[in-house]
């Protein structure tokens, strides 16, 4: 570790893979919600659970994102922290804020909760992912503010890389985007507008920014490659993502209201947009095989590897998927779409977190050639058992939405079947993705254990305390 | 998918139209080495160099098939310059390998024949004539030649009637049977000679001048227009004001920036133990006019380079220096802002004791060449005496007194040689060479040892290191000057070095040729380490990266100056030649013996300098 101040990472990590820890759990009982609907009834309605479920996963890669800027930009901008006291107050407001906001979902009703929080001021809650009550919106925006300011004055008083440029450019984005979730028209057509305005833009506009960057910087310090090398694969990538994802939006825009020429342009610019996933996969490889140094944190590199190829399996290929007009006339809000949001969401963003987690955390805990061997094998234990778990319920999610649709959407009106008798028919699809969920979090116990093996013996400060 | 299928069509209407017998092709590559010998052995220009040409755009008739296909546009034309011969990357015109091998032997004996053009078409058949004459045995090859080639340029009835008739007077010219001088004007251009060279690229100013006097002249006679051959190829120009293409807001280096003014003479850094007067000799004007410390307060924003109070200390405005672009084949004056920089804050640093070791070693090395200091014997005069010498002298039964030499001189030879060293310190050196060192770390360690020798030997020397963000930020840090003495804060300057941007060597060889030339040394030596091809982030790159710095070079060179390159880069044999010469550059296979080979470089470059 170059500078002090990257260690106020430290705990947005550990915080970050708690809430994961929350994220997975409700997600298993999910799973047994989606066979028995009365599991868990009625202290934790499905509603709720999975109102928790994508919110942790939100605030878990916000955590993860802020801390992997903590640690990467100080190194990148070869300078201390502009504030490290500043990181460390964002991260307690933070983090009581997304605990008490996700007490307040489990243990309020959610109507009850937004007469609490006044939601009638400013009516914000209500949307998918964006449930938070208005005024944990406003912390998450001056948490966002404090974190941009504190990470772009590090970057202005430092040297300017693209590294860091392509983060900041994402980071400004993530904070400017969740702006719109403010703005809650009346009108049901403009109000999903500017919902995708920050979903879609967050997940497949900046947060590829930040990704790509977040990428670019592990493969430069495990591989050793040439940095000019590396930028301008570095520049190639994002361009390619804001090109199609900015207009690529327009694959959400399909039947719910605007005009019919988003059916052609939305299927044909989310149609390039596994370019840059591809192009991160050749990236990756293409810089481990060019190597220079052989690295002994060789499961940061697995990471590297494998959040490239998961996020283009994810994000590219199960997006594909359902993404033309035609077919996601068919697709729309099936369980398609939840076998991508599944696939890309863990191979781009978690993954990359993790990535970033197992190469940043053994040089914070003062072991700067990585884990011992053992830990990185159960780490690696673990990075297995998660990518196919997750490409298992991927695949359990898709056969499910394949039969959803020609059960549900094929047959004419008078035979297709409703949608709950539907989920009766896919209940055996529902069993395997529990069992995969299962060996999920088994893969995410291996990895908790993985940070507690150590071959080092404990700082004798520690023993004497 | 579909870009199988545009291939394959590509590769099968390629094959269709294209005359060329691809089995039978041969490559410059093979035998660049054979013809640069060749070319001299003929009476070539020494300083020329052989290179691949690029293709130019003639106008020639197509047929609907070529025009379909796309082919025939582009010609790989060969021609030569005061610098450099141009052959084509490869010819197939003829199914037998050997006439293609024989055809570049050909255009290089023309070459030789020919060094300057000044009627395209006559000066090739002359040249033709004169080769032929001087050397008969030739003639048989040439014939085969001339032959095959009128097989594959196809019959002249079959064409449109001008195009056929001046397709009719080249091939007799070709044959050699009559002078042809000139042809008809017609809208389409005759097909290229490939056996004949042509006027450099209209673009460079010798070619200009080769074509534009006869065409005034000959004024038609007939009433058909009849003039030379117009050869011109479509210079393009590069918008060079157009610094940034802009796609992205992190490119943003248009924002404007503000600072508050603090106007104070002075640095902090005053009172280190480099005296900035020093320093000042260097630069034609100094000035210090701001605190650093101060500074922090007020925050200068520029999105490229870090802050003022975490960086090497401006001296002086920034040098305006020129820069070389090949398209237009001219100096453009003023387009580099090199910016001198120094580190001001910099803890004195001690040899350690692996580089103190190392450094014994290279000394032992350079004594051991007899560079430092050794005994010679019958001396005129000298600090010991020579017995040996006075025996001999007094058993000689003639004694001459002019061979009076009874002295050892074990004195310091006299060298009268200044070095400059040039550190690459782009971003590439932060890349990894093992799996502890990077290359910046051998930068450093180099630079170390190299000051050590050089301190030993007593040959003025100077290290700066660059590195650069496009054309208006040279970053041209002094590590030590001329005037500076080798102690233990130009070693704390060199352990500071860090990896910074990207490469724009030309201004920094230029910069470093101006501070060198005012050396008072017979001879003077630029060193420069790389560890790769010149690259920016703005058009500097490939070519004109390339170019420019060749050029810088050849300044370097016309100013007395011996510039030598020593790289890491283990594809440095691609360009190296061609910037340098063949012998002014070495590759240093394994990047971390660095350190050991410069000063022996040093050594091996200046052995023959002493007097």
């Amino acid at each position: 570790m170059k500078f002090e101040s990257q260690l106020v990472a430290k705990p947005y990590f550990i915080f970050a893979l708690i809430l994961f820890a929350g994220q997975i759990l409700f997600g298993l009982l999910m799973g047994m919600q989606y066979i028995n609907g009365d599991v868990g009834f009625p202290y934790i309605p499905f509603n709720v659970a999975r109102m928790v479920h994508t919110n942790l996963l939100i605030v878990w890669l916000l955590f993860g994102f802020m801390g992997a800027s903590y640690y990467l930009v100080p190194e990148e901008a070869e300078t201390e922290l502009y504030s490290p006291l500043l990181a460390k107050i964002t991260f307690w407001v933070f983090a009581v804020a997304g605990v008490a906001t996700i007490l307040g979902y489990l243990l309020v009703p959610y109507a009850e909760l937004a007469k609490l929080t006044h939601n009638e001021l400013l009516p914000t809650m209500g949307r998918e992912f964006l449930e938070q009550p208005t005024i944990t919106k406003i912390g998450i925006v001056i948490v966002c503010l404090a974190f941009v300011f504190n990470v772009g004055m590090t970057i202005l008083k430092g040297r300017k890389t693209v590294i860091n440029m392509v983060l900041i450019t994402g980071l400004i984005g993530l904070a400017v985007f969740f702006l719109f979730s403010f703005y809650n028209p009346e009108n049901l057509v403009l109000d999903k507008f500017f919902w995708w305005f920050v979903i879609h833009l967050w997940v497949e506009g900046v947060w590829e920014l930040i990704m790509g960057a977040l990428l670019a910087f592990v493969l430069i310090k495990v591989t050793g490659v040439d940095r000019e090398h590396i930028e301008k694969w570095l520049y190639v990538i994002i361009a390619m993502a804001l090109i199609s994802g900015l207009i690529g939006m327009g694959h959400h825009f399909f039947f719910i209201g605007p005009p019919e020429y988003w059916l052609w342009m939305g299927s044909i610019f989310s149609a390039l947009e596994p370019v840059p996933f591809f192009m991160m996969v050749l990236f990756a490889f293409k810089m481990v095989n060019e190597r220079r140094r052989e690295h002994a944190n060789k499961i940061a590199v697995t990471w590297a590897k494998g959040t490239a190829v998961m996020a283009f399996l994810g994000a590219g290929v199960w997006g594909f998927l359902h993404t033309l007009a035609p077919v996601n006339y068919y697709t729309h809000g099936s369980q398609l779409t939840a076998a991508h949001g599944h696939l890309a969401f863990f191979g781009a963003y978690a993954m990359v977190v993790m990535c970033v987690i197992s190469y940043a955390m053994p040089i914070m805990r003062g072991r700067p050639q990585g884990n011992c061997e053992k830990a990185q094998k159960v780490e690696a234990i673990s990075f297995w058992l998660m990518c196919i778990a997750m490409c298992s319920i991927t695949l359990a999610l898709t056969a499910a939405g394949a039969w959803q649709v020609a059960l549900q959407r094929i047959p004419d009106s008078g035979d297709a079947l409703s949608f709950m008798a539907t989920q009766d028919e896919l209940v055996s699809f529902y069993w395997a993705r529990l069992v995969f969920g299962v060996m999920f979090a088994l893969g995410l116990v291996a990895y908790f254990i993985s940070f507690f093996i150590s071959k080092y013996p404990e700082p004798i400060e520690a023993k004497v305390a | 998918m579909e870009e199988v299928v545009g291939k394959l069509w590509d590769k099968w209407l390629t094959k269709q139209v294209s005359t060329d017998f691809p089995e039978s092709q041969f490559n410059l590559a093979d035998i660049q080495s054979q013809l640069q010998v060749f070319y001299r052995s003929l009476g070539g220009d020494k300083t020329k160099i052989l290179e691949a040409c690029e293709p130019r755009s003639v106008n020639v008739e197509r047929s609907i098939m070529q025009k379909v296909a796309g082919s025939h546009q582009r010609f790989y034309l060969s021609w030569q310059d005061e610098n450099s011969l141009r052959l084509p990357p490869n010819i197939a015109i003829f199914p037998d390998a050997s006439l293609n091998e024989f055809l570049y032997f050909w255009l290089v004996a023309l070459a030789a024949y020919m060094p300057t053009m000044q009627h395209w078409l006559l000066d090739n058949q002359q040249a033709t004539k004169q080769i032929l004459a001087r050397y008969p045995g030739l003639k048989k090859q040439y014939q085969q030649l001339v032959n095959g080639y009128l097989l594959s340029r196809g019959n002249p009835d079959d064409m449109a009637p001008l195009t056929g008739q001046n397709e009719r007077a080249l091939q007799q010219a070709l044959q050699g049977d009559v002078i042809v001088s000139t042809i008809t004007a017609t809208t389409f251009q005759p097909s290229p000679v490939a056996l004949w060279l042509y006027p450099a690229p209209a673009n460079s100013r010798q070619a200009a001048n080769a074509i534009a006097p006869p065409t005034t002249k000959r004024s038609p006679a007939k009433n058909k227009e009849i003039k030379e051959l117009p050869q011109r190829k479509k210079a393009q120009y590069v918008d060079e004001k157009k610094a940034t293409d802009g796609l992205m807001i992190f490119q943003a280096e248009a924002l404007s920036t503000w600072t508050e003014q603090i106007s104070l003479d002075r640095s902090q850094s005053d009172d280190e133990d480099d005296a900035v007067d020093e320093i000042a000799k260097d630069m034609e004007v100094i000035n210090l006019s701001r605190q650093r410390k101060a500074s922090a307060a007020g925050i200068k924003f520029n999105l490229d380079l870090p802050a003022e109070e975490n960086d090497d200390l401006y001296l002086g405005e920034g040098i305006q220096l020129p820069e070389w672009h090949y398209k237009k084949n001219q100096l453009v004056a003023n387009v580099c802002q090199l910016q001198t920089l120094i580190a001001d804050e910099v803890t004195p640093v001690e040899l350690s004791s692996e580089q103190g070791n190392l450094a014994r070693e290279v000394q032992n090395f350079l004594s051991m060449l007899a560079i430092s200091s050794s005994a010679k014997k019958a001396q005129i005069n000298g600090a010991e005496l020579d017995v040996d010498a006075w025996i001999d002298h007094y058993t000689r039964p003639v004694k001459d007194s002019s061979e009076q030499r009874f002295y050892i001189d074990n004195q310091h030879k006299y060298r009268d040689i200044s070095c400059l060293l040039l550190a690459d310190l782009s971003l590439s050196t932060e890349s990894y060479i093992n799996n502890e060192q990077q290359v910046i770390d051998t930068i450093r360690e180099a630079l170390i040892i190299f000051s050590e020798a050089m301190h030993t030997l007593a040959d003025p020397f100077a290290i700066y290191g660059f590195s650069s963000i496009r054309s208006n930020q040279i970053r041209y840090h002094i590590l030590k000057n001329f005037n500076m003495r080798y102690d233990k804060h130009v070693r704390g300057r060199i352990a500071r070095i860090e990896p910074g941007f990207y490469t724009r060597m030309g201004a920094a060889i230029r910069q470093s040729s101006q501070i060198l030339t005012k050396q008072q040394t017979k001879d003077k030596l630029l060193l420069i380490i790389s560890d790769g091809k010149p690259n920016d982030l703005d058009q500097y790159e490939g070519r004109y990266g390339i170019e420019d710095t060749r050029q810088a070079v050849l300044e370097a060179k016309k100013m007395g100056i011996e510039p030598f390159c020593i790289t890491i880069d283990k594809k440095g044999n691609d360009y190296l030649p061609y910037l340098f010469g063949q012998f002014g550059f070495t590759i240093v296979k394994d990047p971390a013996l660095l350190a050991k080979a410069l000063p022996k470089i040093y050594a091996q470059l200046t052995l023959n300098k002493e007097r």
